[in-house]
């Protein structure tokens, strides 16, 4: 009992990214795009995570912006931005935690 | 992050993730703390800086880094999304969840070579569809078998 007990004081803690990257989502694309369809995008019942068996937050956003560079010269800007945080299994099944974002 | 001539509207910068041999499209790690969601997970923040991507021009792809601050703010009440297990794995809807319908507005920045870009810091580039929540998928869905010996035994059952 007391060497379980050891083990698991001196186990890492499952809370921090060790360096192994998930799996895709499964499919052809391997990335969906959800949102209205009248705006083109897939509808509200598409995943939005760009991770495959994966348990977690999921935020989403298409935004529109400007920029500048560094002389001044001005772009449109069009931006896919998501962030994945939580855990998720390897190629290998093993079990990870960790943060990603979709750019 | 896309850049594009205001003129033409031609892409002139495309900053992603790549894609690895695996399959894994635009999926960069972060570090941990840089995603920080509310207690009620209506509201999330990203904070990320100097993430290594590479940057598509029409010439070349280069080495680049990209920075960004996103604010999400969820709006109304969280919906069930998803399908789950009772469609193929491949289909969209093969993850179950609850999302809210959100606000983002976020600015970013990258360099690549001798690029550099900086998103107006005035009123910050806004969502024209944001969603957040929580979700599972594949082997992590509720009730999912996770290995292929489990799932031939549970068959015979």
């Amino acid at each position: 009992m007391l060497v379980v007990v050891l083990l698991l004081a001196l186990a890492p803690a499952a809370s921090a990214f060790d360096g192994t990257m998930p799996v895709p989502v499964p499919g052809s694309a391997h990335v969906f795009a959800p949102g209205p369809p009248a705006l083109g995008l897939q509808g509200v019942d598409a995943n939005p995570s760009s991770i495959g068996d994966f348990d977690g937050t999921v935020a989403l956003a298409y935004l529109k912006g400007r920029a500048k560079d560094a002389s001044g010269r001005r772009f449109r800007m069009s931006n896919d931005m998501r962030v994945m945080t939580g855990r998720y299994l390897a190629a290998d099944g093993s079990a990870h935690v960790g943060s990603f974002a979709f750019i | 992050m896309d850049l594009f001539e205001p003129g033409s509207g031609s892409r002139v910068h495309d900053f992603t993730g790549g894609i690895a041999a695996s399959g894994l499209v635009w999926t960069v790690p972060i570090p941990d703390g840089a995603v920080v969601a509310s207690p009620d997970g209506k509201q999330l923040t990203a904070d990320v800086h100097d993430v290594a991507v590479i940057d598509a021009t029409p010439a070349a792809e280069v080495p680049a880094t990209v920075s960004f601050q996103i604010t999400w703010r969820g709006r109304g009440r969280a919906r069930d999304r998803g399908r789950g297990a009772a469609v193929s794995p491949t289909d969209p809807a093969a993850f179950v969840g609850r999302f809210f319908r959100a606000r983002a507005r976020g600015t970013f920045s990258g360099t690549a070579g001798g690029f550099s870009f900086q998103s107006s810091t005035k009123r910050g580039a806004t969502s024209l569809f944001a969603e957040l929540g929580t979700e599972q998928t594949g082997a992590l869905l509720p009730g999912a078998i996770r290995c292929a010996a489990c799932a031939g035994a549970s068959s015979e059952w």
